[in-house]
């Protein structure tokens, strides 16, 4: 029936009110794009360290030793067995011969000390990258010692201690994301949802008359409503703009090796539409709350 | 649900008590009045007239007692009935209650927009309704731009712009010169005589003398007469 003509009232509403409440209006936009600059800096610089650790995370392999003098089709059941395990992504074939080679190529100047040494006492190995899902402490453990059952393997070995500390590292990077960004965004919800609600406090006349002339929940409420939407959309577009200015500066002053880390993702469609969805839903999410304390006679 | 207001009483008060804080505003307040009737209530300043056209209106719930609006218990609305309620009763406020950053002809649209009314129609009845009041040369003027008693009639006209079964009305003038008194109590007369129910809350004597009118009379919260 009437919910075209009553959309088109709550937009045109919104927009007038916008332009009528121009001071406040701004102040929740300007709140709004400052929060979530900051919440996107955070965001920012977490995801660069996550991608960098996960880049770290690539290194981990676990190192399967044969036995020596084993027959071309045995190494061959081998690699397939191992090809056939779930947390294997590849595995690479060093044969004793190429082991020995690699190992005087790293000695380079220093080849005199090998020259006493009349045998090969590299055994050949498979150097074997796991999945990323399997990327842990438990699943490279599971892993180690389903091969050690393998028959022909001699020895497996994966950087015990430094898989674990890497670990434990990432723990605590997560779960330290994780507490300071939910502080930051409940902080940000209270503050929206309160210079919301200065927006209403400032117009309680107009909601109390609204409400003496008829007008039901719905109707005074919509346009708040969708006011308050526009400015957390409003507000987001601006905190992209404020987090490119502040990558483009932190990129002036920051030695290349760090580059990775300050080099905000700000232009990745994932993070400018997610903080557009985190602007907006600021907005339903303060506006809600502050509407919800609003007592309509 | 409020329905439309019906009856051969149009308003009924049983037995009516208001406190606020403990401090009695109205005790025990029984009284009705017809279908097209026009009725002042009177009273000096603090009496309980304001509280009573408050509690006609929903703007108060009373402490106890029963009050009934054209055949409904207002006192069994539930909270979703009360602004379908509200768009049968025409209510012009001592103070207004005009939004200040809309023109006349807004304040008015408004009244009827909220009803989902279609725009060809808000129009017509609003030029109506300001010719009929004299303002149609004010329809987009703001309120603070008028005077008081021009901003007076904006609100009469938002009142009878969604044709009320009853108009209230608290100290309508209360600030104006004895000349737009008599004016404007004319004009509620004019509305009284096309059907509607009027109830004009005010403290001015000679207004009372000068038209020929049911009174109700308050002293400290109760009837008098």
């Amino acid at each position: 029936m009437n919910y075209f003509r009553w959309f088109a009232h709550f937009i045109s509403e919104s927009f007038q009110n916008i332009r009528s409440n121009l001071a406040t209006s701004l102040v929740t936009i300007a709140t709004i794009a400052i929060s979530l600059a900051i919440c996107g800096l955070f965001l920012g610089f977490f995801i660069n360290l996550n991608n960098i650790l996960s880049s770290i995370g690539k290194r981990i392999q676990v190192v399967a030793y044969l036995k020596d003098d084993l027959p071309q089709d045995t190494i061959l059941n081998i690699r397939k067995e191992i090809a056939g395990m779930p947390e294997v992504e590849d595995s690479e074939y060093l044969s004793k011969e190429k082991a020995f080679s690699i190992f005087k190529e790293e000695l380079k100047g220093q080849k005199g000390i090998l020259d006493g040494l009349g045998i090969n006492p590299f055994p050949a190995s498979l150097e074997i990258r796991v999945k990323g899902l399997f990327r842990n402490p438990q699943g490279v453990k599971g892993l180690t010692s389903r091969l050690k059952m393998i028959g022909g393997i001699e020895d497996v070995q994966y950087g015990q201690e430094w898989v674990e500390r890497f670990f434990v590292f990432i723990k605590f990077v997560e779960g330290f994301a994780l507490i300071i960004g939910s502080f930051l965004l409940v902080a940000t919800v209270f503050i929206v949802s309160n210079t919301i609600r200065l927006t209403l406090y400032s117009r309680r006349e107009e909601i109390e008359i609204l409400g003496l002339i008829g007008a039901t929940n719905i109707f005074i409420k919509a346009p708040f409503f969708i006011e308050a939407i526009l400015e957390g959309f409003l507000g987001a577009v601006i905190s992209i703009g404020l987090l490119y200015m502040g990558r483009y500066f932190l990129m002036l002053k920051t030695p290349s090796a760090f580059a990775q880390f300050v080099d905000l993702p700000v232009f990745t469609i994932y993070f400018t539409s997610g903080l557009i969805a985190t602007g907006v839903i600021l907005g339903i999410l303060g506006s809600s709350i502050s509407l919800k304390k609003l007592a309509i006679r | 649900m409020a329905g439309t207001l019906s009856g051969p009483n149009m308003i009924n008060m049983f037995h009516v008590y208001k406190n606020y804080d403990g401090m009695s505003a109205l005790t025990d307040v029984t009284f009705k009045i017809d279908k097209g009737e026009f009725v002042f209530i009177t009273g000096a300043s603090g009496a309980g007239k304001s509280t009573l056209l408050r509690l006609m209106f929903y703007m108060e719930k009373p402490t106890q007692g029963q009050i009934i609006m054209g055949g409904k218990n207002i006192s069994r609305f539930r909270k979703k009935d009360i602004p379908f309620f509200r768009r049968k009763i025409g209510f012009v406020f001592q103070d207004f209650k005009l939004l200040n950053n809309k023109t006349v002809f807004d304040n008015i649209a408004l009244a009827l927009r909220i009803t989902g009314m279609d725009n060809n129609d808000i129009s017509k009845k609003i030029l109506k309704v300001l010719s009929y009041l004299g303002l149609q040369h004010k329809a987009n003027f703001k309120p603070l731009t008028l005077s008081g008693g021009e901003q007076q009639r904006v609100a009469i006209a938002r009142a009878l712009a969604k044709e009320p079964t009853i108009l209230l009305a608290d100290e309508p003038t209360g600030n104006l010169d004895p000349e737009r008194a008599v004016d404007i109590i004319n004009l509620f007369n004019d509305i009284n005589l096309r059907g509607t129910t009027v109830v004009v809350a005010t403290h001015d004597k000679s207004i009372i003398d000068r038209f020929n009118k049911r009174a109700i009379l308050l002293d400290r919260g109760r009837i008098v007469n």
